[in-house]
This record gives C-alpha cells, structure tokens and sequence, in this order.
C-alpha cells in the first residue's frame, strides 16, 4: 500500500471507528476468550508440575496385593529408565472427633520420592510424631501441638497385625502433598473402611510401621525416572516416554508377582497343611480328654449311688427307732398316765371310803347305814382292784381282794403293789433299768435317735453336693466338649475357607500406576479437557458472530462509500487496488483485536477461571500461560475468516461499474410482495405494516440484529443452563432417585448390629435400607481404571422405598438375575451394552467379571452398580449389610447423630447428601466462573452488536428520521419509529436465541461431563426466562442507548446528500 | 476628463441600458434600479409608489436590500419618503440622524440606517412616488455627487415609465403568519465562525407563494430551515401568528411543525419501505384533521401509484407524494427546498403545476430554488446574496408553471 493509502486506512478507520471497532472488539472477543480458556489448561498444568517437582512426584507408582519384597525391588532398580525407587508404607486409621468418624490414610514419608512439602512445622522423624496435609487438619481442626489417637489400630488380614506400632501420634506439621494436589477428598482414592472414603491424609515415618504386618514387603513402592525430568506431566512426550517405560516395569511386575504368587501361594498351603494337622490333633485331644472325664464321671456317679443307699438304709433306721420311740413313750406315757390314775384313784378311793366312812360316823350307823357304808366301800374296793389288777399280774402276784372290812388297809397293800412294781428293774446292756428310769433311759434313746438323724441328714447333704458337682461336672464338660467342637469346627470352616480363597487366589501381575491415574492429576487432566471443550463452544460462537458483524461492518462501509469507490475506480484504480484497502482495513481491526484479545485472555478470563480452578487445588491462583505460536495461529485464521468476509461484503459491489457506482446506493428495492396482496394486509395497521416492511427490505440489519439478539440470549441461556443442570443433576438424584440423604456406617456388619441400629431407628420413626455398600477398582475400556461403588441391597421392600432404582433401557429392574445394574454413565462414556462384563478388582484380589444386566437413573459423579444379594453372594461372597441408607426425615443429619449418639451399632452418619454435593462443586465452580465470563460476554455481545446495530440502523434511518421530525415527529415519535422494529427483531432473536441456547447449554454441559457422570440436559425454564428477559433488557439498554443520538438530530443536515 | 464624472456617466449609461433592455416595465424598473444601486454602491433601494387608485399612500413597489418593505407605506408628506413625494424636493441625509426621520427607521426597522438619499420618482405625467437609497455598501456616506446621479438615475427611470405604461396595483398580501427579523445564524466549526445568515428580515404573508432566490451558500436553505422550525436562529426575532418563536423548545418547534408545516424535499425523502400511501398515512396520523390520503394523492394525480413503493416511482411521481404528503396534513405553510432541482424539465414543470394548483388553493408555499424561470410563478421573490436579502420583488402577474421555460 502506498502513504496516502494508509493514511487514507487510518482516516477511515476513525471515521467508521464503531464498525473498525466491532470487528476488533469480536476478534478480541474470539481470540481472548479461545486462548484465555485454552491456555488454562497449560497454565494449570504448569503449576501442577511446579508442586509436583517439588514434592519430586513418583512418575509410575507400583501397587502389588502381596508385595513386593526386597528382591523385587532389586530388581525393580535395573529395570532400564528407572532412577530411583523407594519403598512406602500406608494404612488406613480410623480417627474420631466429635463423635465423628474420620478415615485417615496414613502414608510413610518419602526421602526421595512424593516428599510432602512443609508448609508449617517440621516433618515426624519418629514413631509417635505425625505431619497432616493442611486442608485436612483445616478439616479436622487440628493443628502443630495437637494429640491424635488412631480408634484401635487397623489390622492387616493377612498377618493379624496392627500396622501402625502406635495408635497416639503428635502433630509435628502441616504438609502439602505431590501425591494429592487436589483438594477433593475426592481424589483421595478409595479406603478399606466402612465408608469407603477417605477423609484426611497423614504422613508418619516409615518406622512407625510395623513391617510384619505387611508380611515383611511393600505394597507401594514408588519409581522416579531422569529421562522424564525436564517434561511437564501433561505433556505428550512425557507420555510417551513414560509408554516406553511402563511396560519394561509391567513385564518386571508379571514375572515377579507370579513368583510372588507361587511364594505366599506355597507359605498358604504349608499352613493350611499345618493347620489341618492342628485340627486333627484337636479333634484327638478333645475326644481323648472327653473320654477321660466321661469316664471319672461315671465312677462319681457310682459312689453317689452308693451313698444313696447307705442313705436310704440309714433313713430308713432311724424311722424305725423313731417309731419304736414313739411307740416306747406312747407306751410309756399310757403307763404312768395308768399308774397317776391309780396312784390318784387309790388316794381318790381312799378319800371316798373315808368320806363314806365320815358319813357313816355321822349318821345314826344303822344297819342301813352301816350296809350303805360297806357297800360303798365295796364298791370301791371292787373298782381299785380292776385297777390294780394289772400291776398283780405283772407281779405275779394275787390282786388282794379289797372290801369293806379291809378296805383302808387293803388300800395300803395297793399302794405297796404299785411300788413293788415300780421298783421292778431289769438290766439291759450292763444297766440296771427299773420302771423309774424308762423315761429317762427313753429320753437318752431319743436324744441319740436324734443325734443320729442330725448326721444322717448331714451325709444327705453332702450327698445332694456330691450329685451338684457330678452334674455340674458333667455339664461342664458337655461345655467344654461343645466349645472345643466349635472352636475345631470353626477352625475347620476357615481352613475351608483359606483353602476356598487359596483356591482362587489369582496369578495377577503388578499394578503400574503412571502420574495420568493419580486422583490429583487426574482432576487437572479432567479439567484441562472441561475448558478445552469449552473453549472450542465458547469460541466458535464468537467467530461466527464475530464473522457476521464483520461482513455487516465492512458491507455498510462499502455501501457508505459506494460513491468513493465509483470515483476511485473512475479515476483508475483497479477493483483488486479497492479491495485491499478494505481487507487492510479488516486485517487491522483483526491484529489490533487479536492483541488486545489475548491481552484480556491472558490477564481476565485466565485470572478469573485460574482462580476459580487453583481454589480446586493445593496451590491456589497460578500465573497466566502465554504461548505466542498459539497467538500466531489463531490471529491467523482470524485473519483468514474476517478477511474472507471482507472479501466477500464488497467484492460483489467492486465488480460494478464506476458509472453504476456513482450513482450512489440504489435504494432498497421496492416491489408489491406477496402477502401485500392478501386481504388481511390492508386491514393491519400501518404501524404493522411498516415494521414488516422494514424487516423484509433490510435483510442484513435484520439478520445482524437477529443474530446479535439470538448470540446475546444464548449466552444467557447457556450460562444458566450449565449453572442449573449441573446442580439440577444433584437435585435430581436426590428427588427422583434417592429417597435417603444420609448413609449410617455401623461399627460391624454383624446381625446383631443391624438389630441395634434397626431397632433404633424404629423407635425414631427413622426410615431406613441395610444395605452392603462397597467400592471396587474397577478395570475401564481403554485400559482405564476407576471406581465403582456397589450397592447391595439386603432388604428389597425398605431398599425399593429409599432408592427408586430406574431402567433406562426396556428391561425393568429385576435384582434377582445374575449381574449388575449399572448407572447410565458407564453405557454413555464407555459404550457398554448389556450383556457386556464389568471387570471388578474384588477386595479380595481376585477379577470378576459381572455381566452388566442394564443401566438405571443415575445423576451422581460416580459409577454406580446395583446387584442382587444371591448373585453378590455366588460372585463376592455372603452380603451382610455394613450401612443404613437413611431418610433422616423431619429430623436433620446433626440431630439425628445426635440422637442416635448412644447407640452403640452405630458408628457415624454422614450426610451422604452434602457431601455428595462437594463433588458436584467442582463443577459448579467451573460453571458459575462460566457463568460470570458467558453474562459477562452477553452484556459485551449486546454492547457491540445491538449498541453498534442500532447506532448503525439509527445512522441509516436518519434521513427518514429526520424527514419525519422535520413533519412534525416528536422525537419521542421518533424512537418509536425506530423500536417498534427493534422490539420485533429483538423478539424474534431472542426466539433464535432459546433455541440455539437451548442446544448450547446442552452441548455445553456435555463438555464439563466427566466420564463417570450424566448431567440433566433439559430445557431450562429459569435460563429460558433470564434469557429471555436479560436480552430484552440488554437490548432496550443498547437501543436506548443509540437512541439517544435521535434528539441530537440536525433536522438540517437534510439538505445534506 | 474626471474620473467620478466618467464613473457618473457609466452609470447613467447602465441604466439606460437596462431601461431599454427590458421587455416589461416591471423588468425595466428593476435593472434600473438594480443598475443604479451597483453603480452608487448602496446597500438598499426602494421605489415608493402611490396607489393613487387605492389607499393614496405611497407603497414599495420595488427594492433592492436586506429588508422586506412589503408592508410598509407612507402617506403623502409623512417622513422623508412623504415628504418627497409632497414636495418633489429630494431628501439628503447624508449622515442620517435617527432622532429626526423616526418613519425610515420605523421602515429599515432590522438594519442600521447610516445615510440616506430620498428622490422623487416621476414623469413628464404625473409624480409617480419617491427612490429612496439606503447605506453604502462599503460602510461610506453618500455624497453629494452621488447623489446628484441618484436623481438623474430616478429622472431617466421614471422616463421609461411612458403615458401608455402604469404601474401595476400595489400587491395585496395577506396577512403576515410570519416574521423575521434580524435574523442572524451563525456556525461554529472548529475555530472558524461561519455567518451564515446576517440579519434577514422578512415577513411571510397567508396564502403567498414566496420562492428565496439565490446562489450556492447565500443562506437561503439555512433561513427556510429557521423558516421551518428546523433550525433556531442565532440571534433575531421569529414569530409565527404573533408567537415568538425565537428561543422555542424543540419540543415546541416540533409542535409548530407538526401543526403547520409541510415540506417537501429536494430529494423527496420518501420512506422507501411504504407505499405512497403509508407514506402520506404515516405523517397524517400526527394531525387531528388530515386530508384523506388517497385525496392527497388524488390531488397529485397519482391516484393509480397508491400501492407503488418509492422504487416503483418516476423521480417526478416521488416528488408528487412528497407534495401529497406535505399536503396531507392541511398545512398552513408548505416549505419546498429546490423541489425540481433533481427532476428533468418536463418533470418539473408537472411538479410545478401540482405546486401552483396547492397555492392557488390557499396554502402558503415558500420555496428554494436556484432556478431563476421558477420565480415567474412566485408572488414575491426574495433574492439572497451572502447571507443577507439582496431584492425582494413582487411579482404582480405571476406566470403558470405551463409557461415556464428553460
């Protein structure tokens, strides 16, 4: 170009400065906001390397089941590419604050390799000294100083033994980690606890474990290679060189993991063999020891038997003694009562006879008298004799005979007779016994009949002990019998079940971990690609509204300087001369845009989603990325695209002739359409009829104006949309899916810790579904791996009430077929279909392969996989519920672990709905930083595209404007003149806009979707009506804006051609 | 032989000239007058005339100068003018003294009156009225000399005025709907003041047709667009019916236009996106009382293009919906600017007709043109000359637009 063509470029460019500025503010917009969101990714790659190398990050990190021992890691060491190796140990503690259970990983320090990078403090340099990453002891809220007791020590299965030699550590510092950038708990990886999860980090020394319970080898051992010093992790050649490395580890890792095998394969056998030997001889010493006792039993038994009868015997003496006794002093006691009565009677009779003889005295002792008196005393000799009677036969001797003539003396005979008997005595085992001491003598033989039952009834009772001890005895070995059975049958099962295991124990190989599958890393990868996709969204939009103003822009100059062109082409210049100063003209807007675009994407958009990105990792905001090869490229095809445009906004015009051209602009050509002739036409009003009109004969503002207004609402729409859908997923699985938001982890998966936990959950009127609820490394297509959590549910009437469980293919949810049911994302990002396995790396290292039986409703950030308790048992082994899945109901979480605090089963409730939300704020971070840029961007579009529009249609319509105002248009008039045709197209744009917003916002969150996700992708009625209204706003606002020019309008300047 | 008696004779020869050149006795006055104020440098001249006939009073006939006379008049005797057509005794005063002739500063009323000559005006006949000259152009004072030619000029101009020749009758305007006066508008670009307008006084009369003569940049859009209400006058006074609308709002100078004002553009400025009757609809609905428009157009003979879109339209149909829809309001004043200057002859001869059919109807119509054959149409021409009235001539037989010719 010669100097007055520049300077002519330069002058027009200040003359048509909106349009030379809406080109350069659309490249700016294009190139900044393309670079700004790519150059994300490498400028948070950089800072990922930074802490990386800092740490000095493992490149491959080696994970083997059964350990690598110090030969393996020998040989590990020569394995070309590998500079250093280092052995570490982890374990996974529980930790409890507040009544909440926390899952510590516990990891060995590096000396060489994944150094934690101190951030307060020194690191432990001994057993009892504990370092905490700086987000978990923020977590905890624990810092330096503090004390931490790990609950009970995790001990490892394999040996039986704690893996830490101490449960109480100190808190010496608090560290950041290469190992773990990001701070999602996350990308923590998985735990072998209950929850599964992992929620704080810790680092101790290596001494602090105790080896033998990692069978004396290294389940992580850690490999650092020179040749990829100097490479970012991110980078396609530290891939590369890391493919070339990985495999030489790989194939290290199948030689010796198979040795390996064999090794604790062969130890296994020895032991069961062992073991079995051990039964065996258990089962001998069982059934001799019970022989043994059964037989000093028997002889107890026998003794008891005896005493019984001695027993019976002696009871049965003693009864006849006592009834001899009872018989002797009944007989005694007739025998002194007869002899009081006759010692009585005959001291009576002599009373009587004396009294009958004192009556006789008295009277007149006639005869009468006299027989009265003897026959009285007969009578009463007669009676004494009856008495006597006995007492003379045993005497042998005659009863005297007593009557009225002898009777006081025969009384006295009596009475002697009766003391002769008395004094009768015999003598019986040397004592002379006489009737006076029969009493006492029977009273003696009472006394000893006495003493004698007294022992007797001792003996019966240490006769009744002996049976006690007999039967306690042979209840005890009974016991003991049954408790040893049980113990050798117990012992039995598990040498069964060790043989069971033994017998699937499988010949796998080492796994080789490079950087690309540490969690931290993976989160930048994931969302270096979010912003990548984004990018390429965000940008093309731009471009091709940028493409569109553009054209407009140049075609309006062009049309303006129609006149110019004719005279310029009349005095000689060639088209093609005509043509680049056009193209100069675009091709400055292009550079000076695609400077101050990148200028803005480097300071703004990266500083504003750099900051939002490094919130989501250890190192905060991170410096912008700068690359100029990108710069080139991209204001390259700017350069390509707008220049095109230009080309093709006036190449048609500079193809006409200079006479044509001098003509000026032809006016729009007018002709009677075909809807002027319907009836209905006329009857419209002419308010109607002009905006329609206006519209049909000025199709490039129309169409600008229209893709402005669309481009401006599908900003909104989009941004609102991502923002919404992506929380929207969230919400969804929680109202249409989940029917619990809490899990409840109970301290033991055995039934009488479900009953508890059950049981009070009842009395709370808290709803809930035992089910087993566990993570598995799951092998990906692509040679991927992941996670997956299975979901076993062992009550299906409470598990269908909290977990509506939906197919999304034509077979309905039936738990009892063989496999899994696995949540939509895996068949959306993996192409799975059904009847394709899933291969699960079980806890217990062995490969499954579950054959997927279809995909349900599933909106979380994670792969999910439901299964039937017979098939988890035939597959995985017994299923016994470890968690509740709870519905906390009118109660909230904190309440109801309050409330539940006692109990014991109960080890702690997490608000599985807020936490779940963590992850999703990944996204939502990403997403409202969008959110901010793309409303950002829509106010920017409408300032340059509507503002520009309708100063431009102002611009164009002045003339008429001014006509009108000259005729007596009130400028309010006026303005409406003009917004009755920016109302409409802004309408109908505005309808464009939802549409392509619509689309927008679903591609959109198609592109922030991780792989193990489905985000809702629905229309957004929030979105449709903030687009809606934002763009009528934005739109209003410019058009006021531009119209603000009306009343400064020279109605003069109409006598201005 | 003397210079100033040579220049003296020039002059007496141009007038004689231009007497005897002229084919009317209007023309004749006119190039004599015109001959005489160039020769004698004046900045204004008027011939007073008598209507003897009407009033008796003494009315400009014609003039030359930034001022409108058209309504002023003199009785015999009163003020200079009166006085020397009552005494026949010329009046100088060249070093005009203000306090003692009230009646010229009451006529000049707009300019500054520094020296004055005052000659009467007869023939062999009869005393026709009074010449009276106004300033020196180049701000000097007549002298004496000059104006001994003044009075041989008026001598020889009155000769052309034979017995079989009268003078037309005064013209009769209506009344003034509007007054302008002093108007100055002045444009300030950057550092240079441009005086556009400096000091025009005119009266716009009812039912007139008044076309504003002159060339490129003499201020003559510039003062119908203050005529208009487009434009505010820098300084100066603008009334339309007595209402002062010197310091309007714009608010208020719209109201003004939209009750009315018609225009009619040079290059029609026709919506292009309406038909010829949304365009004349459009503007229509501003008013309370609008003519129909398809009357309108009826009127402007296009009652068959009612449908046709401006591009359907010869350039002469798309100025007749222009005057249909300057017409479509009943304005009281249409203003046209060069309306047939982008139209060929025969165009514009037809929009002409339309034109004179609306003034003959009553309607005001102030028109710019450059067109000298336009003005025969006209009932007075005002000639503009750098940013001030140069002439200002009543056309007492006005020609039609059929008769026009160039």
């Amino acid at each position: 170009m010669k100097p007055t063509q520049i300077a002519e470029l330069f002058a027009n460019t200040k003359k048509t400065f909106v349009s030379f500025f809406s080109i350069l503010m659309f490249v700016a917009l294009g190139v900044g906001i393309f670079l700004g969101i790519t150059w994300t990714a490498p400028a948070l790659h950089n800072a990922a390397d930074k802490v990386l190398d800092e740490g000095t990050f493992h490149d491959i990190q080696i994970q083997y089941l059964y350990g690598l021992t110090e030969d393996d890691i020998d040989k590990l060491s020569q394995v070309e590419g590998v500079s250093k190796v280092e052995v570490a140990r982890q374990s996974f503690e529980s930790l409890i604050i507040d009544s909440v259970a926390y899952t510590v990983k516990v990891h060995s320090i590096g000396n060489e390799i994944d150094i934690p990078i101190v951030a307060d403090g020194s690191l432990p340099r001994g057993p009892g000294e504990i370092a905490l990453q700086k987000a978990s002891a923020n977590r905890l809220g624990l810092g330096i100083g503090d004390v931490v007791t790990f609950q009970g020590g995790n001990v490892s299965p394999a040996s039986g033994k704690a893996y830490l030699v101490s449960d109480t550590f100190t808190v010496t510092a608090l560290v950041d980690s290469p190992e773990y950038i990001a701070n999602s708990t996350s990308t923590f990886g998985l735990s072998v606890s209950s929850s599964g999860s992992v929620d704080a980090l810790s680092w101790v020394s290596i001494d602090s474990f105790d080896p033998s319970a990692f069978l004396d080898a290294y389940p992580v051992v850690n490999v650092r290679c020179d040749s990829l010093r100097g490479l970012s992790t991110f980078s396609d050649s530290y891939k590369d060189k890391v493919s070339s490395i990985e495999p030489r580890i790989t194939s290290l890792g199948d030689a010796l993991g198979t040795a390996r095998y064999d090794d604790l394969h062969d130890q296994a056998l020895g032991k069961i063999e062992e073991g079995e030997g051990q039964l065996n001889e258990g089962w001998a010493t069982l059934n001799s020891m019970r022989a043994d006792a059964e037989s000093k039993l028997a002889d107890g038994y026998r003794q008891l038997q005896e005493y019984e009868a001695l027993k019976a015997e002696a009871e049965e003496t003693i009864a006849n003694a006592k009834e001899f006794a009872s018989l002797a002093d009944e007989a005694l006691t007739e025998a002194e009562a007869l002899r009081d009565s006759v010692v009585n009677g005959l001291a009576e009779y002599k009373a009587k006879g004396e009294k009958a003889k004192d009556i006789y005295e008295a009277s007149d002792k006639t005869a009468q008298d006299k027989q009265q008196y003897d026959d009285a005393l007969d009578a009463y000799g007669a009676e004494i004799m009856q008495k006597i009677a006995p007492y003379a036969e045993r005497l042998e001797r005659p009863v005297p005979v007593i009557d009225h003539d002898n009777y006081f003396d025969r009384i006295t005979q009596a009475q002697e007779l009766i003391d002769d008997f008395e004094n009768l005595s015999v003598t019986y085992e040397g004592r002379t016994i006489t009737v006076h001491t029969v009493r006492e003598l029977l009273d003696e033989a009472k006394q000893t009949l006495s003493d004698a039952e007294a022992e007797l009834n001792d003996k019966i009772a240490q006769l009744n002990e002996g049976w006690n001890a007999y039967y306690a005895a042979r209840n005890e070995l009974a016991s003991r019998v049954l408790d040893a059975e049980a113990q050798l049958a117990e012992g039995e099962d598990q040498l069964a079940a060790i043989k069971g295991q033994l017998a699937a124990m499988q010949r796998y190989s080492w796994t080789v971990l490079p950087r690309s599958y540490n969690g931290g890393v993976a989160q930048a990868v994931l969302l270096s690609n979010v912003m990548g996709n984004l990018s390429f969204s965000m940008a093309a939009l731009f471009i091709i509204v940028g493409l569109l103003v553009s054209y407009s822009a140049v075609s309006r100059i062009v049309h303006e300087q129609i006149t110019q062109i004719g005279t310029k082409k009349a005095l000689g210049l060639y088209a093609r001369e005509i043509t680049v100063s056009f193209l100069a003209y675009s091709a400055l807007a292009v550079i000076s845009g695609a400077i101050i675009g990148t200028a803005v994407g480097v300071t703004l958009v990266e500083g504003i989603i750099g900051h939002v990105v490094g919130g989501m990792f250890v190192f905060g905001d991170y410096a912008p990325y700068f690359d100029i090869v990108s710069f080139l490229l991209v204001t390259a095809l700017e350069l390509i695209l707008v220049l095109g445009a230009t080309w093709l906004a006036c190449h048609k015009i500079l193809k006409e002739n200079a006479v044509e051209l001098l003509k000026g602009e032809k006016p729009p050509e007018g002709k009677t359409r075909f809807y002027e002739k319907w009836e209905v036409w006329d009857r419209l009003p002419l308010l109607t009829q002009t905006i329609v009109n206006n519209c049909v004969n000025d199709k490039r503002r129309v169409f600008s104006t229209i893709v402005g207004v669309a481009g401006c609402t599908a900003l909104i729409v989009t941004a609102i949309t991502l923002n919404n859908d992506v929380m929207k997923s969230y919400d969804k699985q929680y109202e249409d899916v989940y029917g619990f938001n809490a899990i409840t982890y109970m301290n033991s998966s055995t039934d009488d810790a479900l009953k508890a936990s059950e049981n009070a959950y009842s009395e709370l009127g808290v709803r809930y579904a035992p089910v087993l609820r566990k993570s598995f490394v799951v092998q990906l297509p692509e040679s991927e791996r992941g996670t997956i959590r299975s979901i076993v549910p062992l009550d299906s009437e409470s598990f269908g009430q909290l977990y509506r469980i939906r197919s999304i293919t034509d077979d309905p949810i039936d738990l009892t077929k063989d496999g899994a049911w696995v949540s939509q994302a895996y068949a959306k990002h993996y192409g799975a279909k059904i009847g394709d396995d899933i291969v699960v790396n079980g806890s217990d290292g062995m490969v499954h392969h579950v054959p997927i039986l279809g995909f349900y409703e599933y909106w979380l950030v994670q792969f999910e996989m439901v299964m039937g308790n017979s098939y988890y048992e035939k597959e995985f082994g017994t299923p016994s519920a470890n968690v509740l899945l709870t519905d906390s109901g009118n109660y909230s979480v904190s309440e109801l672990r309050e409330m539940v605090s006692e109990v014991a089963s109960i080890d702690s409730i997490a608000n599985d709905k807020l936490s779940q939300g963590g992850n999703f704020k990944t996204f939502s971070n990403v997403s409202t930083a969008v959110v901010g840029i793309y409303l950002a961007l829509a106010v920017l579009m409408a300032m340059v595209v509507l503002l520009n529009l309708n100063v431009m249609f102002i611009e164009e319509k002045k003339r008429e404007l001014i006509v009108l105002m000259i005729n007596g248009f009130s400028v309010k008039d006026a303005k409406r003149y003009i917004y009755n045709d920016s109302i409409v197209l802004t309408a109908i744009g505005i309808v464009f806009g939802l549409i392509l917003g619509c689309i927008m916002g679903s591609i959109t969150v198609g592109s922030v979707e991780p792989s193990t996700a489905t985000f809702v992708k629905s229309i957004d009625w929030v979105a449709v009506v903030a687009g809606i209204a934002g763009s009528a706003i934005l739109a209003f606002v410019m058009s006021a804006i531009a119209m603000r020019r009306i009343p400064k309008f020279n109605l003069t300047d109409i006598n201005k051609a | 032989m003397d210079s100033s008696l040579l220049a003296s004779f020039k002059t007496i020869g141009a007038v004689q000239s231009a007497i005897s050149n002229a084919v009317t006795l209007d023309e004749a006055l006119q190039g004599g007058l015109k001959a005489i104020i160039d020769n004698a440098g004046a900045e204004c001249a008027v011939i007073w005339y008598a209507d003897k006939a009407g009033d008796g009073r003494l009315h400009p006939y014609f003039w030359i100068g930034p001022i409108d006379l058209t309504s002023k008049s003199h009785a015999s005797g009163e003020g200079s003018v009166g006085r020397v057509y009552a005494t026949q005794v010329a009046e100088r005063k060249l070093d005009f003294n203000a306090d003692r002739d009230p009646e010229t500063v009451r006529d000049f009323e707009g300019m500054r009156v520094d020296s004055m000559v005052c000659v009467p005006f007869s023939n062999k006949y009869e005393e026709l009225g009074a010449i009276q000259f106004v300033n020196k152009t180049d701000g000097s004072l007549f002298t004496d000399e000059g104006a001994d030619v003044m009075e041989i000029m008026a001598m020889m101009a009155a000769i052309a005025i034979d017995e079989n020749d009268a003078l037309a009758e005064p013209w009769q305007p209506g009344e003034i709907v509007m007054s302008m006066r002093n108007i100055t508008r002045e444009f300030q670009n950057g550092d240079i003041l441009t005086k556009v307008l400096k000091g025009v006084n005119l009266d716009v009369y009812e039912g007139e047709f008044l076309v504003l003569l002159g060339e490129s940049g003499c201020g003559k859009s510039t003062l119908l667009n203050i005529i208009g209400g487009m434009d505010k006058a820098t300084s100066g006074t603008f009334t339309y019916l007595g209402q002062d609308l010197s310091n309007a709002t714009q608010e208020e100078l719209t109201d003004f236009r939209r009750d009315n004002i018609g225009f009619i553009f040079q290059s029609y400025n026709l919506m292009p996106n309406l038909t010829a009757t949304q365009n004349l609809k459009l503007i229509a609905e501003l008013v309370d009382e609008p003519m129909n428009a398809d009357e309108a157009l009826d009127i402007v003979g296009l009652d068959d293009k009612k449908k046709n879109y401006p591009s359907q339209l010869s350039g002469g149909q798309q100025q007749r919906v222009s005057i249909a829809r300057a017409l479509v309001k009943n304005p009281r004043i249409i203003l046209a600017d060069e309306p047939t200057a982008a139209l060929d002859y025969a165009t514009s001869i037809e929009v002409l007709g339309v034109l004179e059919e609306v003034v003959r109807n009553g309607t005001t119509m102030v028109m710019v043109t450059h067109n000298e054959e336009i003005t025969r149409m006209a009932d007075r021409i005002v000639r503009m000359r750098g940013g001030r009235m140069y002439e200002v001539t009543v056309n007492r037989h006005p020609a039609h637009a059929t008769d026009l010719v160039w």
